[in-house]
């Protein structure tokens, strides 16, 4: 997985697929044993929503951990948990933009100027709680990361050869 | 037999696709770690084989509460929501021992040769627990 090469080596950002995944699949346990045996209402949803749902909800983890796993110091469990709160607000943020704001402003609506209305009250507020809500899920899960790094063996993380900037 | 797709058949059906991908491919790696490869093939191998598994792992659980959500909330109960919790509880080391064999793989890559064949042990500790959870889910589907 990592270069061997000297001089190089490739940065923990390449393992945001795996923690990403990891992300989303405890989340949706989580959600499964609080929601249960409600589900949250999801039975109502069709398939092909509830895909594109889990779908969307992968991809705003992953683009919030790849910007978490940038700093190649992220083994020091101070700094896990500052990019980790910042991983998830952004989350959480591109979230309510991109997923949950056009549904809800295309919905709900049916004249422009309401929904130009509509979307900037929405998306401000929606993001501003997103943000919070998000960064206190993304500062858990870098709990979990780094511990997960210490059982790993990687506790002191993905160092740079001397010399090396670290980053490819 | 009619047979009928529908979504919640299609659902299944990648519920079943997923699960055989998330046992087979640690029970693969097992096998072609035991058998001593140079580190080089097994490092070649797991890179494509930790993305496959962990796809593996996303569409496992994206299609289990989709299984989950077409009982529309009318659940068996008694020992069926044991079971369940049970798989649920299994699911969850399932992911966190992935995760740990993840980067026990990002550690080893600039460790020597001997150290390599340690992953043998993650791929059949990660192998068990999936046939653990395909057992459980064969009981909540069948009794």
């Amino acid at each position: 997985m990592a270069e061997r090469r000297e001089g190089t080596v490739r940065p923990p950002r390449a393992y945001a697929f795996p923690l990403a995944t990891f992300h989303v699949c405890l989340l949706m346990l989580t959600f499964i044993v609080l929601g249960y045996p409600d589900l949250g209402g999801i039975a109502e949803l069709n398939t092909a929503i509830g895909l594109m749902a889990f779908a969307m909800l992968w991809a705003v983890s992953y683009y919030g951990t790849a910007w978490a796993l940038q700093d190649v110091r992220v083994h020091a469990v101070d700094v896990a948990m500052r990019r980790g709160i910042g991983g998830g607000a952004r989350s959480g943020m591109l979230l309510v933009l991109a997923g949950l704001l056009p549904v809800v402003v295309l919905g709900s609506v049916s004249s422009p100027l309401m929904a130009l209305a509509f979307a900037v009250i929405y998306g401000t507020i929606g993001m501003l709680v997103a943000a919070v809500v998000a960064g206190a899920i993304g500062f858990a899960f870098s709990l979990l990361d780094w511990a997960i790094l210490a059982l790993a063996g990687l506790g002191d993380g993905w160092r740079p050869p001397s010399g090396g900037e670290g980053r490819e | 037999m009619e047979l009928t797709l529908d979504a919640t058949l299609a659902v299944r059906v990648l519920h079943v696709i997923a699960a055989t991908l998330a046992v087979g491919i640690p029970v693969a790696l097992a096998l072609v770690v035991a058998a001593c490869p140079e580190p080089e093939v097994v490092e070649r191998l797991v890179t494509p084989a930790e993305r496959a598994q962990w796809g593996a792992l996303a569409v496992l659980v994206a299609t289990g509460v989709g299984n989950l959500a077409a009982f529309e909330g009318n659940f068996p109960g008694g020992d069926w929501e044991t079971v369940l919790f049970t798989k649920l509880g299994f699911v969850f080391a399932l992911l966190v021992v992935s995760a740990v064999r993840t980067f026990v793989i990002a550690g080893l890559a600039s460790r020597p040769a001997p150290h390599v064949r340690r992953l043998g042990g993650w791929y059949l500790a990660t192998a068990g627990l999936g046939v653990l959870i395909v057992g459980l889910a064969e009981v909540l589907a069948h009794g």
